[in-house]
């Protein structure tokens, strides 16, 4: 019978560290007297994991995000059957290659290519399938003469190629891939990428940990967030994304809100002027902190000045989550530029705003009228949520950025009179 | 307290693939070991000679000084052709003992049988012992050393020592892993070893009194045996081998449960 699941997760629990029978606990305790007690004893008794449970079919492509500590690289090692679960079960079918820690295992004094047959032994293969596969495996490297070189002599970047030409040229049903993209410069990354889209469509079954969100995003047909040990949601990847967009956006919010009551000391603050917060108000003129697609929206900044402030230039602009600036506006154009004096607000409307659903941060610059900074942040001064346009469901097909008007002209045919 | 019982791994590998896995990591591993170790080396293999000539030269200094009888032999003979088949025995037990901790990012990376690390000591140790038995083998066409049948014993016992060793080494490791306090130790526990050996002295030295708990060291009877057959040319003492091969049995049973109770936490506590 076809598998269709090669990966069946059911309420699953890890929690690290020996289990003890009573006896055992008790030996272990009486040389615990010894020691002093630390808190670190208590900690690693909690659950990494909690009530996990999912599966993966063939040909799939899942991703796993949350925050530092979640639990996603505890799944992957209990996957790779690394650590035994705690409670639950896990069913793993084919042939599984983690691509957990790169070049463990390798020997600083052997050359590439020596490592390269180590590494691929270490995986599991045969001395003959790693020889049959080296000449791929050296093209894919692109290390030319290096490759013949002791790798205590490579750079960071040359051993991280020497792990994936091994890991991206062998044959496996689970790929388990642990945040480990990021090495590399951008054409090879591109590379791996390309050569990952091919494993997937050989029917390899591919989890993979990543905290850059768009790269999840591009990639993935479903996504799991992990929150606290547990599978907090989980579905298509612009679903998951914005909910883990909203939590981090909380985070960033109460965060902000925080540092609302003081003074901001930015760097780039002479102390000329604070701003105290920047809210939006919505058409009825109620703050809020979530608009939709296409609303006009006001934002309301609050400032105090410690002197007169002749004719400043005031810049905004939004910031996407993970800071791409994506549109900027200022009052330059503006005749008649007013003085700012003493404790005060101003609005800025911004109609039709052109933004797809998510979560966007607001970015603020003012400058004397000579053109020198007087304040600027670096921080988020405040974050809002833009929801889809009224009326309309979740638009799922809306990726990217900006929303763009379309229209859709009715198909015309050439061998139509 | 729930019972931990209920939980599952349950991933279908073919047996034997996985015994091929197995022998080709302990090859991998041993081979990358001896490459490595001796590619910046301006001695390279000879180091392996190096440890049991300097017991050698030791031991023969300290009899220089003490009246220490070796049964009409050469010293330099007698002592060192028990060096030899010690320092095989000291290597393994020493390499086995951080080999997890050694190797932490494999064994947190893969899940292959945890034993891979502290077998494949073993190779790379005989290697040493084959070399350093060329200056044996030297010494006893040197001083005329008789040979005779006896010496088919020799292959047996070296499967014995390897065998104590392995099951001291996976002891240590298992606990090792868990508390660095076990390789702290064991270097003092090798040296007062090799001094509760009959390697400086003959075995006919020991006082009788002591006899009944200095027979208990496993390694009296190996190490008797490896001096009867290869110098004295005459067979073991199969009473003192007896009781070896109890405590090597004993041995085994204890540290392969423990092991392989405590190897699957290994990644947990790495």
């Amino acid at each position: 019978m076809q598998q269709d699941k090669v990966i069946d997760v059911k309420k699953l629990s890890k929690r690290y560290g020996l289990p003890l029978s009573k006896s055992l606990s008790y030996v272990r305790n009486l040389f615990h007297l010894f020691q002093r007690r630390t808190s670190g004893v208590s900690q690693s008794k909690e659950f990494a994991l909690q009530d996990i449970s999912f599966s993966v079919g063939r040909g799939e492509f899942l991703g796993l995000i949350g925050r530092n500590g979640a639990g996603k690289s505890t799944l992957l090692k209990v996957l790779a059957g690394v650590t035994p679960p705690t409670t639950g079960q896990v069913e793993m079918h084919g042939r599984i290659f983690p691509m957990i820690e790169l070049n463990a295992g390798l020997h600083r004094e052997l050359t590439g290519r020596e490592n390269v047959s180590l590494l691929g032994i270490i995986m599991g293969f045969s001395r003959s399938e790693v020889e049959a596969k080296m000449d791929d495996i050296e093209a894919f490297t692109e290390l030319g003469n290096w490759f013949d070189q002791p790798i205590r002599k490579y750079s960071s970047g040359m051993l991280a190629r020497l792990g994936f030409g091994v890991a991206m040229n062998v044959q496996a049903d689970i790929l388990l891939i642990d945040e480990v993209l990021a090495v590399g410069d951008l054409s090879f990354q591109r590379k791996c990428f390309d050569r990952i889209e091919e494993l997937r469509r050989g029917d390899s079954a591919i989890l993979f940990v990543s905290h850059n969100v768009r790269q999840v995003e591009r990639l993935c047909d479903r996504v799991l967030l992990f929150e606290g040990g547990k599978i907090e949601m989980e579905g298509d990847p612009t679903d998951v994304l914005n909910q883990y967009y909203y939590k981090s956006h909380q985070m960033v919010l109460a965060r902000t809100k925080m540092d609302a009551g003081k003074k901001t000391t930015s760097s780039l603050c002479t102390g000329d002027i604070s701003i105290y917060d920047i809210i939006i108000v919505d058409d009825d003129g109620r703050q809020t902190d979530q608009v939709h697609s296409g609303d006009s929206i006001r934002l309301r900044v609050r400032f105090q000045t410690a002197k007169r402030i002749e004719r400043p230039f005031i810049g905004l602009g939004f910031l996407s989550t993970d800071l791409v600036i994506i549109a900027s506006f200022s009052n330059d154009d503006m005749k008649d530029r007013p003085d700012f004096d003493g404790n005060g607000w101003f609005d800025c409307m911004v109609s039709d705003i052109p933004l797809v659903q998510g979560v966007y941060y607001i970015k603020m610059k003012i400058m004397n009228k000579n053109g020198a900074v007087i304040f600027g942040n670096n921080e988020n001064l405040a974050s809002f949520q833009v929801l889809p346009e009224k009326g309309q469901q979740s638009n799922l097909s809306q990726q990217g950025l900006v929303k763009i008007e379309a229209k859709w002209d009715a198909p015309v045919y050439s061998d139509c009179n | 307290m729930n019972k931990m019982e209920d939980a599952l791994y349950i991933h279908p590998v073919n047996r034997k693939d996985e015994w091929k896995k197995f022998w080709n990591l302990i090859w991998a591993l041993s081979a990358r070991e001896i490459k490595g170790r001796y590619r910046r080396s301006l001695l390279g293999p000879f180091w392996a000679v190096l440890q049991p000539l300097f017991y050698m030269v030791i031991f023969t200094f300290i009899r220089g000084m003490l009246d220490i009888p070796s049964d009409g032999i050469p010293y330099v003979v007698f002592t060192y052709s028990v060096l030899v088949p010690w320092t095989f025995f000291s290597n393994v037990v020493a390499r086995c003992a951080p080999s997890i901790m050694a190797n932490a990012s494999l064994v947190k990376k893969i899940s292959i049988r945890r034993e891979v690390f502290p077998a494949a000591s073993i190779i790379t140790a005989f290697l040493d012992f084959l070399i350093a038995s060329i200056i044996l083998v030297l010494m006893m066409i040197w001083f005329e050393v008789p040979l005779s049948l006896n010496l088919l014993w020799v292959p047996v016992l070296m499967v014995l020592t390897a065998s104590l060793a392995l099951g001291i080494g996976l002891g240590a490791s298992a606990l090792g892993t868990y508390k660095q306090d076990i390789s702290m130790v064991l270097p003092f526990v090798m040296q007062f070893w090799i001094l509760a050996t009959p390697i400086m002295y003959p075995l006919s030295k020991v006082p009788l009194s002591w006899l009944p708990y200095y027979r208990l060291n496993p390694m009296v009877g190996l190490i008797d045996a490896y001096r009867n057959v290869l110098i004295k040319a005459i067979p073991p003492d199969l009473t003192l081998l007896l009781i070896s091969v109890v405590e090597l049995i004993l041995i085994w049973a204890v540290a392969l449960t423990l092991f392989r109770k405590m190897s699957r936490y290994f990644a947990d506590v790495l």
